[in-house]
């Protein structure tokens, strides 16, 4: 029934943090290889726990999730858990970056869980393949000329943008990324948006992202998954979304 | 503001807050403990009058200082030995401290149950005084400078392995949640996040183990565990006065030089 493979799917998976606090409840949830989606909803909709439930980072309360083919789960040891990770680029609201390191040695991470990782700590000892494929990364996000300034001296625009590198550099099959534009302004917002999604586009990398945004999540994602209140409030391609839909997301 | 209070009323607020019974036991039994230590070993006024001019006598025979230029070569040659043990003891020490604070650190520890054991060792470590060590190394690998640079290995080791903790359980867990949710492993997301983000507090802690080095080396001597401190206890075992003044003038003069120095390489490194 499927052409497309499944990269994702998520069955009647639900998600609290203590005794009746459900963040999340019943979602089901298929992301195909190359889509896009966008995942929208007002804050504390639950969109950043549900992320994080696709690469196992908390245990689910129910439900199941399966990420390229294996139930996060069912998965006993970490080394199982870093095999499905390293195929997967995770870009952090927050974006996580090093904040002594340079944007090179941050980009450079994103090498960190592939064999003989341990080289990519730093880029002072990286392969010159890596160091070259984090410089091409930066290139992409135009931040070259940024490479060895460190990431506590870069805007919040630039230092998003290195996030998204260092999620690209690793050249995953599937990228999930925590409102990337949430931090910035409505220019560089945009801005990033479409470098981000054009760049997957490009290389084939199905992305995943959150937003607040009406706007970006109709004009960059093939289809919008809407959160309320912790249940899948409508999912549908973006052409099939009015203005109005949208607008019911976000009241309460 | 206060115009309608009488000014006498603070007469109703006590000058002493009230003590329960128990507070008032406890205060009593400490003053006593005070009073009975003092009595027991502390200096009376007759015997601190009797003493004064023994020091005076003292302070005499050691001025002036020795300056003939063998015993100086001698204690030059000893102070290079005092600085190579607190050099080599800091450096051996803090080498050892990054993985025991790793083991020992929560939230770092790849180790789950276990931190607690390398924590309760550098503990141990810490709580022991040097000069206990000192005795235990003379005693099991002889007298010299060996035995005390071991001692500042174990030494540093209980100051740089609970500080080198702290500053890992400090530091900013975004990146460390970013690189493992990619698939990093422990030892990598050890040293790609958590050892760039307290290098700072690394290198203060580093310089003050090194001060603190130099101080326990000069002394370390006393028990016979090498350094300047064996040619101090000579010279006050066989009353050679002057040689001590010129060796504790050395000691001062060594030990200030080193505070200056981390001082300014903290700066720099701040
Ligand atoms: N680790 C946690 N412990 C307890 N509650 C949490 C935790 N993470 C998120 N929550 C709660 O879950 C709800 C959804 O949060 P989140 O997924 O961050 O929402 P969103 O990303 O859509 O703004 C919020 O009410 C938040 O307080
Ligand atoms: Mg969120």
């Amino acid at each position: 029934m499927l052409q497309k493979s499944n990269l994702i799917r998520c069955e009647n998976l639900a998600k609290s943090f203590g005794p009746d606090t459900a963040v999340l409840r019943g979602i089901n949830l298929d992301i195909f290889e190359g889509e896009c989606v966008a995942l929208i909803g007002s804050n504390g909709a639950g969109k950043s726990t549900l992320l994080k439930s696709l690469i196992g980072l908390h245990p689910l309360t129910e439900g199941s999730v399966v990420t390229l083919g294996e139930e996060f789960n069912a998965l006993p040891t970490g080394k199982q858990r870093q095999k499905i990770r390293r195929q997967i680029g995770f870009v952090f609201q927050n974006h996580g970056l090093v904040k002594r390191l340079t944007a090179l040695s941050n980009v450079v991470h994103g090498m960190l869980g592939m064999t003989r990782g341990w080289r990519a700590v730093h880029q002072a000892i990286a392969p010159s393949e890596w160091r070259e494929a984090g410089l091409s990364a930066l290139n992409a996000v135009r931040l070259r000329d940024k490479a060895a300034t460190r990431a506590d001296q870069l805007s919040g625009g630039q230092s998003q943008r290195v996030a998204i590198a260092r999620a690209l550099v690793r050249n995953p099959r599937l990228i999930i990324a925590d409102e990337p534009a949430a931090s910035l302004d409505p220019v560089a917002g945009h801005e990033v948006m479409k470098q981000f999604s054009n760049l997957t586009k490009d290389n084939g990398i199905t992305l995943v992202f959150t937003s607040h945004d009406m706007d970006h999540a109709a004009r960059y994602a093939d289809r919008i998954v809407a959160l309320k209140a912790g249940k899948i409030y409508f999912d549908r391609p973006s052409h099939k979304v009015s203005k109005r839909d949208l607008q019911n997301v976000f009241q309460d | 503001m206060s115009s309608k209070t009488d000014p006498r009323s603070d007469t109703r607020i006590p000058r002493l807050s009230s003590l329960s019974a128990l507070e008032f036991t406890v205060l009593i039994i400490v003053g006593a403990v005070v009073i009975v230590s003092i009595n027991d070993v502390s200096p009376s006024p007759q015997r601190f009058v009797e003493g004064l001019p023994r020091m005076f006598k003292l302070v005499e025979r050691m001025v002036p200082p020795n300056t003939d230029p063998q015993f100086l070569w001698r204690i030059f040659l000893r102070l290079v030995e005092t600085f190579q043990i607190a050099i080599a003891g800091t450096a051996i020490g803090i080498a050892l401290s990054i993985p025991i604070a790793w083991m020992s650190a929560r939230g770092v520890t790849p180790l789950a149950a276990g931190a607690f054991v390398f924590k309760s060792f550098v503990s141990f470590f810490r709580t022991v005084p040097d000069l206990v060590w000192a005795l235990i190394f003379v005693a099991s690998v002889g007298l010299g400078a060996v035995a005390g640079t071991m001692t500042i290995i174990v030494d540093t080791i209980g100051f740089c392995g609970r500080f080198f903790a702290e500053a890992m359980e400090d530091a900013d867990k975004e990146p460390q949640e970013a690189l493992d949710a990619i698939g990093a492993g422990r030892f990598t997301v050890l040293c790609g996040a958590v050892i760039p983000d307290a290098m700072p507090s690394f290198i203060n802690t580093g310089l003050f183990a090194l001060e603190k080095a130099v101080r326990s080396s000069v002394v370390l001597g006393l028990v016979g565990a090498g350094g300047i401190g064996q040619e101090l206890k000579v010279a006050f075992d066989l009353f050679q006065y002057q040689n001590a003044s010129a060796i504790i003038l050395a000691i001062f003069v060594i030990v200030l030089l080193m505070e200056h120095l981390t001082d300014r390489l903290r700066i720099r490194f701040s």
